[in-house]
């Protein structure tokens, strides 16, 4: 009988143990290439665990925020904006998750919207 | 004999060698040709001042006095931005008069209290003189006139980029070393109770927007700004948003250079009112008082000091 409820005990343990947290396909720094000016301009965008993002042009830091996700759906926001309302986009990775399309689903942040509608980021690999 | 012979062939190598050490490089393309231009006295019409004048490479391509003497130490009205980083600018000057920099770049060079020099008598010099004949012939391939002219100078100022700042590595390489903690105490400020960046935003921490900060009293303060170009009484008293970047070496501030120190424009802003009274227009944004404490708006001015590149840095170490 002690062994049944030790056994039971470690079931239970191990089912409401999870053992690791789904993993953040975000993560690291994404780039999207375009012109602007008749000039090259290369948006990155660094998205950490500690759920801040910033987003820099042609190296320049231009927005710092804070992003969460839910399934494919990202949440975000910078106090440019305002750091109290959350912008939402479906996200759609591709390959092997090394690139992603935002696709507003409700944003009123104009600005952010023209940014950041229907871009899609190529991940940036690590230099070793 | 001998003797005069040796003197003779020194002197020969002396003249020779001269000629080499003092004779500009050969400009290989636009930038390079823009460069010269940028600091050549042939584009004032006194020949006495260059555009690198005013626009001073140690102050981050800017002037230390609120506003610029140009030919004959005739005064400027506005004080001199810097050239630095313009490339992703959406117009130029304080007012906003010119939309591309090739539209920019020949203004001052034809304005009659900056160098003085209309155009055309500028193309004239430069197709008069045999080494900007020959570099304008290289690198455009053609004679030189108002299009290659403005074209270089752009080009050079496109150049001025910085990217290197303590902000920077921040932000883009997670350094939490490169900037202290009272400098990202006053990124949040800056975000924040601050309200900097609901103006100040974008790469070089202006957008292109003109805003009224209230710097026009219609009694002491009577420059019009933006309402000079656009005509529109809804823009008096509007100025082109100041970009940030190296903002610690391009004192004195604001467009008439009005604010000897980053702490007095700080002051300012916390409390406007108290420093230019009823004002004819002042932004929404700026009617409280922000009530920075000292200690405040010591972390906004040293977040503002992680702006300056490292390229100067090292230059005053």
């Amino acid at each position: 009988m002690k062994k049944l409820v030790f056994f039971s005990l470690i079931v239970v343990a191990l089912c409401s143990f999870k053992f690791y947290d789904e993993p953040n396909p975000l993560l690291g720094k994404w780039e999207w290439k375009k012109v602007y000016k008749k000039g090259p301009m290369a948006i990155m965008l660094l998205f950490r665990n500690n759920g801040t993002y910033d987003g820099f042009a042609n190296q320049k830091s231009f927005v710092t925020g804070t992003y969460r996700l839910k399934k494919d759906t990202l949440y975000i926001s910078d106090p440019i904006c305002n750091s109290k309302y959350e912008g939402t986009y479906k996200m759609t990775m591709y390959g092997a998750q090394d690139s992603v399309r935002f696709d507003v689903i409700a944003d009123t942040c104009k600005g952010r919207v023209e940014g950041a509608n229907a871009t899609v980021y190529k991940k940036i690999k690590a230099v070793k | 004999m001998r003797k005069f012979y040796c003197l003779l062939v020194l002197c020969a190598f002396v003249i020779i060698g001269a000629q080499f050490a003092f004779t500009k490089p050969e400009p290989k393309n636009a930038v390079e040709l823009g460069k010269l231009l940028f600091s050549d006295p042939i584009l004032s019409g006194t020949r006495k001042i260059s555009c690198a004048s005013c626009h001073k490479e140690e102050f981050a391509f800017a002037d230390t006095s609120a506003v610029s003497l140009g030919v004959h130490n005739r005064k400027g009205i506005r004080n001199t931005p810097s050239s630095m980083n313009l490339s992703m600018q959406a117009s130029f000057f304080w007012d906003g008069r010119a939309s591309t920099l090739e539209k920019q770049a020949l203004i001052p060079i034809a304005n009659p209290i900056e160098m003085d020099l209309p155009i055309a008598i500028a193309v004239k010099r430069l197709q008069l003189n045999t080494f900007y004949r020959k570099a304008f012939q290289n690198v455009f391939h053609e004679m030189p006139n108002q299009n290659n002219l403005a074209s270089a100078l752009a080009e050079f100022q496109r150049t001025l980029e910085t990217t290197d700042s303590p902000f920077d590595d921040w932000r883009m390489n997670d350094n939490e070393d490169a900037v202290s903690a009272s400098a990202k105490r006053g990124f949040i400020l800056f975000n924040g109770k601050g309200n900097c960046v609901q103006c100040h935003f974008g790469p070089d921490f202006n957008n292109v927007e003109f805003r009224t900060i209230g710097l026009y009293d219609g009694k002491k303060l009577l420059d019009s700004g933006r309402a000079g170009i656009t005509k529109k009484p809804a823009d008096l008293g509007k100025f082109k948003i100041g970009p940030l970047r190296n903002i610690a070496l391009t004192a004195p501030y604001m467009h008439n250079g009005m604010f000897k120190t980053l702490r007095e424009v700080i002051n300012y802003y916390n409390d406007p009112e108290k420093i230019v009274p009823n004002p004819v227009t002042r932004d929404s944004l700026l009617s409280k008082p922000l009530n920075l404490t000292e200690t405040e708006k010591d972390d906004l001015e040293n977040f503002l000091r992680t702006l300056t590149d490292k390229r100067f840095a090292a230059k005053r170490q």
